[in-house]
């Protein structure tokens, strides 16, 4: 096969296309999840294809432990608003006990708490990291460990504890250190502290 | 007014932080994104998704756009870090499944059966070739735009589109055989 037979096969061959329906719909698609995504955004109310086996797997077990989450709350605040990071932690501590090896984060912003579980227990117990993110469009607070991924502007971005026991935000839209906690990264406002363990 | 004018007109009027002013750029773009996340994913789903992202990055990123380039180069450019961010994080996913079942592994590496025959060679390669290959030969593009929308030197993009056309060659010339094909 000759480079110009290869480059002709190549062209040939055509790739599926979705309908006209789709390519209508797109146009106005993407601006309202702009809209969704201008900050630290929920799940999709319409999940992704490729996420839908994850949550339908998790949503049972999700559903008990947020209510396990709100109640727990509910019992140490009547507001959310004061920043409590004891008591994140001790949720999140909590929530880690009920899924070992599964619990990823959990996040608290203008849409409630939520968490987010690993699909099978391979989560190995790491240092765990407080993190309050502020942007245009309000702050989110997280408590995860060092090593998951947290999800900012839809974007997973990792956080660990680097060999000088620095904090480290690293993602596609926002690279971030505590050793230079006030430099501006892309808007957003960032504060971070290693949690000591619950004695 | 030519596109590249009409192209900035709506750009301007995006970045006063109005997303529906961002529509009909997505409108004429959105069939050459989802051709590059097709031939990078292999997935008209995943297609679909990543090319959504794709236009919520560059509204995310607008005010980031230089105008040194023109504003479909800087898309693609978003497209295909996307696109590789997206692959690697399908890979990390794929072998954090591999401590499950042989089945689950078989299940998601097994060709897509519904992918062409040429699309299943494209996607045995190496992300990078891919998207070397994606976008010289579906975009038309020339070695030096490809190399700035990768990020790499011009030598990197023309190694990486000879890497990929030889093992192309071997893949179509013998191709592997398809699940519920008889010998």
């Amino acid at each position: 096969m000759n480079p110009a037979d290869l480059e002709s096969r190549l062209r040939e061959d055509l790739e599926p296309a979705p309908g006209d329906a789709y390519w209508r719909e797109v146009p106005s698609r993407v601006p309202r999840r702009i809209v969704q995504t201008t900050f630290l955004s929920t799940q999709d109310p319409i999940p992704p294809t490729h996420h839908r086996f994850r949550l339908t797997t998790i949503a049972a077990a999700a559903g008990v432990a947020l209510l396990f989450i709100s109640t727990l709350m509910a019992l140490r605040h009547t507001r959310p608003a004061p920043p409590d990071i004891r008591a994140m932690m001790t949720c999140f501590e909590e929530v880690s006990a009920l899924f070992p090896g599964r619990l990823r984060f959990i996040v608290e912003d203008r849409d409630g708490l939520r968490m987010d579980l690993a699909e099978a227990n391979t989560l190995v117990s790491q240092p765990r990291v407080y993190l309050e993110i502020c942007g245009p469009a309000g702050c989110s607070r997280f408590v995860t460990s060092s090593g998951q991924a947290i999800d900012i502007t839809s974007l997973p971005h990792e956080v660990f504890i680097d060999g000088h026991g620095h904090i480290q935000v690293a993602g596609p839209m926002v690279l971030w250190s505590s050793a230079d906690p006030d430099v501006p990264v892309a808007g957003f406002q960032i504060k971070a502290r290693v949690l000591e363990p619950r004695s | 007014m030519g596109e590249a004018d009409e192209d900035q007109a709506w750009i301007e009027q995006s970045l006063q932080g109005d997303p529906s002013a961002f529509e009909p750029l997505v409108r004429r773009y959105q069939k050459r994104i989802h051709v590059l996340a097709f031939r990078m994913t292999g997935s008209l789903a995943d297609a679909d998704d990543l090319a959504q992202e794709v236009f919520v990055q560059a509204f995310q990123r607008l005010a980031q756009f230089r105008r040194e380039s023109r504003f479909s180069t800087w898309l693609h450019r978003i497209a295909v870090h996307q696109a590789l961010h997206w692959l690697a994080r399908q890979d990390h996913r794929q072998r954090l499944h591999q401590s499950w079942t042989e089945e689950t592994l078989a299940a998601t590496t097994a060709p897509n059966p519904a992918c062409s025959e040429v699309q299943s060679a494209l996607l045995k390669l190496p992300a990078k070739q891919r998207a070397a290959i994606v976008l010289t030969i579906y975009d038309g593009l020339s070695h030096a735009e490809a190399a700035h929308i990768l990020g790499c030197s011009e030598n990197t993009v023309s190694w990486r589109v000879f890497m990929a056309r030889s093992r192309l060659k071997r893949l179509l010339r013998n191709p592997s055989p398809r699940p519920g094909k008889q010998p």
